[in-house]
């Protein structure tokens, strides 16, 4: 689905850099040093983003409204 | 009397040296940080439901994510907190005398609303579209790219959330602590200099010149740093044989090092000055009480 606003274990806030990190690793840089820069530090944090895997969109066709289906 | 002196600060980090102290009063410091400091939260939202019709097209409350996951998102969006603006809806001075349905006032209540539409390839509605009923209380800019759903063409979503102050203990949501951790205070003793060339003869950061006449490092960054560099030597290494215990690290009684993080709902000062308020008032009670009982 949509990432998590905070890290499940420790509670930071990791959302609004999800954006950046998608692009940075889409445009093929290290995911490593994005997540260092993007100041995401702890284990915990860092698999949240490694570990996410974006459904939304997947899901979106089913949920339109009823007049266009 | 506990000293605090700060190491470390910046506008979400903090790390504070706690000296004349002990492991349970910075324990009970680290636990009011996380479930006793009061802090802003979004606790109700009300979504307005229904279907309109604009620019000949029809737009349907609907969308991917359930009302109580946008909720439960919204919930974690950091508020930002003013602790002389806005009181406990308990102890509000306009409102706490109405029965708990009924309480909410602008001395206790913030209100978001936002209304967003979709798009063809998909819209993101993000805590940035939100806007503060009143001046003052918007979201931080840097958080405003925080997503809350994403809407299709023919959907929207319209809703009121109300934000009020709560504590830790009663949800994860009124937190404003995380990464919160504390360690006793080291300083790095060089026993063996022979034996320590093992570890400056692998040109890490730390070196023999570090250290002051007595073999002794006090100062905080480079103990820091001298950890680090001493699991190249540690447990587990090859090096380990040789260098065995040629620079170890010992604890300095009474002192301790507390650090955390705010989620950007207040400074981790003003964190850390609520927690050591709402600590003290505690004591402060039991002190009444105990006297009352003597």
């Amino acid at each position: 689905m949509l990432i998590p606003v905070k890290c499940w274990s420790c509670g930071k806030v990791i959302a609004h850099v999800y954006e950046q990190y998608k692009q940075a690793v889409e445009s093929g840089e290290d995911a490593q040093s994005t997540l260092e820069d993007l100041g995401i530090k702890r284990y915990c944090c860092r698999r949240m983003f490694v570990g996410h895997v974006d459904l939304l969109d997947e899901i979106s066709p089913f949920s339109i409204a009823r007049d266009q289906l | 009397m506990v000293k605090a002196e700060v190491i470390e600060e910046n506008d979400e980090e903090i790390s504070i040296l706690l000296s004349d102290s002990g492991r349970a009063f910075v324990n009970a410091l680290r636990r009011t940080l996380m479930s006793d400091t009061p802090k802003m939260a979004i606790d109700t939202v009300r979504f307005e439901m229904g279907t309109i019709e604009q620019d000949g097209e029809i737009w349907e409350t609907n969308g991917p994510l359930p009302d109580e996951v946008v909720a439960q998102r919204l919930a974690m969006i950091p508020i930002p907190t003013k602790h002389d603006e806005f009181h406990f809806q308990d102890s509000c001075p306009s409102c706490a005398e109405l029965v708990v349905e009924d309480r909410g006032c602008p001395l206790c209540t913030m209100i978001y609303t936002c209304k967003a539409f979709g798009s063809e390839g998909g819209r993101t509605v993000t805590a940035g579209d939100m806007s503060f009923l009143g001046a003052g209380g918007s979201i931080s800019e840097k958080y405003h790219s925080i997503p809350i759903t994403k809407l299709s063409r023919g959907q929207m979503i319209e809703f009121y959330a109300t934000a009020i102050m709560g504590r830790g203990r009663d949800h994860a949501k009124w937190s404003p602590v995380c990464g919160i951790a504390f360690s006793p205070r080291q300083v790095g003793i060089l026993n063996v200099k022979t034996r320590s060339k093992i570890l400056w003869d692998l040109n890490l950061t730390i070196t023999a010149k570090d250290f002051d006449s007595n073999g002794r490092m006090e100062d905080i960054g480079k103990v820091a740093q001298l950890i680090e560099d001493l699991h190249h030597v540690g447990d587990g290494t090859e090096e380990s044989r040789k260098f065995k215990d040629a620079i170890t690290l010992e604890d300095v009684p009474g002192e301790f090092i507390l650090s955390f993080e705010t989620d950007g709902s207040m400074t981790p000062r003003v964190a850390f000055q609520k927690a050591v308020q709402e600590l003290s008032e505690r004591f402060g009670e039991l002190k009444e009480d105990f006297a009352a009982i003597v």
